[in-house]
């Protein structure tokens, strides 16, 4: 990738890989590349994840419960552990994502309180 | 704490497998094999930072575990009132009788001093109007001595070998013994030399009424007593 494109991309936020794997998760298990590649492709390439980090990232969720782990064969018929949500995790993902909605809402309002005010 | 082994000894596989499906999504996208390859890598970051912090995940992982054991325990005692009095009225019980016990044998048996009648045992001790002219004077331990010119009444735990022997031979005493500082004694064995103080201890006189126990070990015992004894003056 160039500079120029590095540029375009955003770092994540400390603490929002997981919340995004959740999320990822949501729709079903899958293997690791999977959810890289899903993160990837559902922020139009706009987040930058280090794809390994994600590794430590679904250990910390697998010691939490929020997540379970499962051997299988992936579309090439080759072995792959697949992460799926459980319930415990599904529960997590809602308040998370309820907390996030908060605190992007509250950045927001002060980032922009002139288009408020500016409104008829 | 296996899962977690287990989470970890797959980790290899698990970072290669992914780094190997980047690869083949990039040839597919049209990269030479090379590139490909080396796109992967350079996406998925420094593998052995990722490998460390994904240990690091569950370093204390058994720390933890038992702590949330501890409170599961401490919770169900809470529960159960009854049971928690028992348990710790009997723990109590047996650690005090225990403790008792062991006070009196130590006293009785542990501690009781290494002769024939503990209590009859004195410690010689001289006190004068004026202090003596002595040509050297060694005085041991922790006794009171107090041999300045011009002291009131001085005094010292210390006597001469003809003294000592004039004791040993007026009978009074079913037996005696003298010891001395023996002064800075270098101990070499096993191990480093090390420096010790030694304690001179004529045998004859005295081993009579040390009792028969091993003397090894027993005449520091007796040794540490002896200081602390009153003395009959």
């Amino acid at each position: 990738m160039s500079t120029k494109e590095q540029k375009q991309r955003i770092e994540l936020l400390q603490g929002t890989l997981d919340l995004l794997i959740l999320r990822t998760l949501l729709l079903g298990s899958a293997h690791g590349h999977a959810i890289a590649k899903a993160i990837e492709f559902n922020s139009d390439d706009v987040l930058q994840v280090e794809q390994g980090s994600l590794y430590p990232a679904l250990h910390r969720l697998i010691k939490r419960g929020w997540i379970s782990v499962e051997e299988g064969t992936s579309e090439n018929n080759r072995r792959a552990k697949f992460y799926r949500l459980t319930a415990k995790g599904r529960k997590q993902l809602a308040a998370e994502t309820s907390k996030w909605d908060k605190f992007a809402g509250a950045i927001a309002r002060i980032l922009r309180p002139a288009k408020q005010e500016g409104e008829p | 704490m296996r899962r977690s082994k287990r989470m970890l000894e797959e980790l290899d596989h698990d970072i290669r497998e992914h780094i190997e499906r980047e690869t083949q999504g990039n040839i597919e996208r049209g990269m030479t094999a090379e590139e490909a390859r080396y796109a992967a890598m350079r996406k998925f970051g420094n593998v052995t930072r990722v490998k460390e912090e994904t240990r690091e995940v569950w370093n204390f992982i058994w720390l933890e575990q038992f702590l949330q054991d501890i409170r599961f325990g401490l919770r169900m005692l809470r529960k159960s009132p009854g049971f928690t009095a028992v348990a710790v009225l009997t723990l109590a019980l047996g650690i005090g009788a225990n403790t008792a016990i062991f006070s009196l044998i130590d006293a009785v048996m542990l501690r009781s001093l290494p002769v024939e009648n503990p209590s009859q045992l004195v410690l010689l001790k001289w006190v004068a109007r004026n202090a003596p002219n002595t040509h050297g004077y060694m005085s041991w331990g922790d006794c009171p001595t107090n041999m300045q010119r011009g002291a009131q009444n001085p005094s010292g735990c210390s006597f001469s070998e003809p003294m000592f022997q004039e004791i040993t031979q007026a009978n009074v005493f079913s037996g005696t013994a003298a010891f001395a500082n023996s002064g800075r004694l270098n101990l070499t064995g096993n191990g480093p030399a090390t420096v010790i103080n030694g304690q001179l201890f004529p045998g004859t006189s005295s081993a009579r009424w040390v009792s028969n126990r091993p003397l090894a070990g027993c005449l520091t015992h007796l040794m540490t007593h002896l200081q602390r004894l009153p003395s009959p003056f």
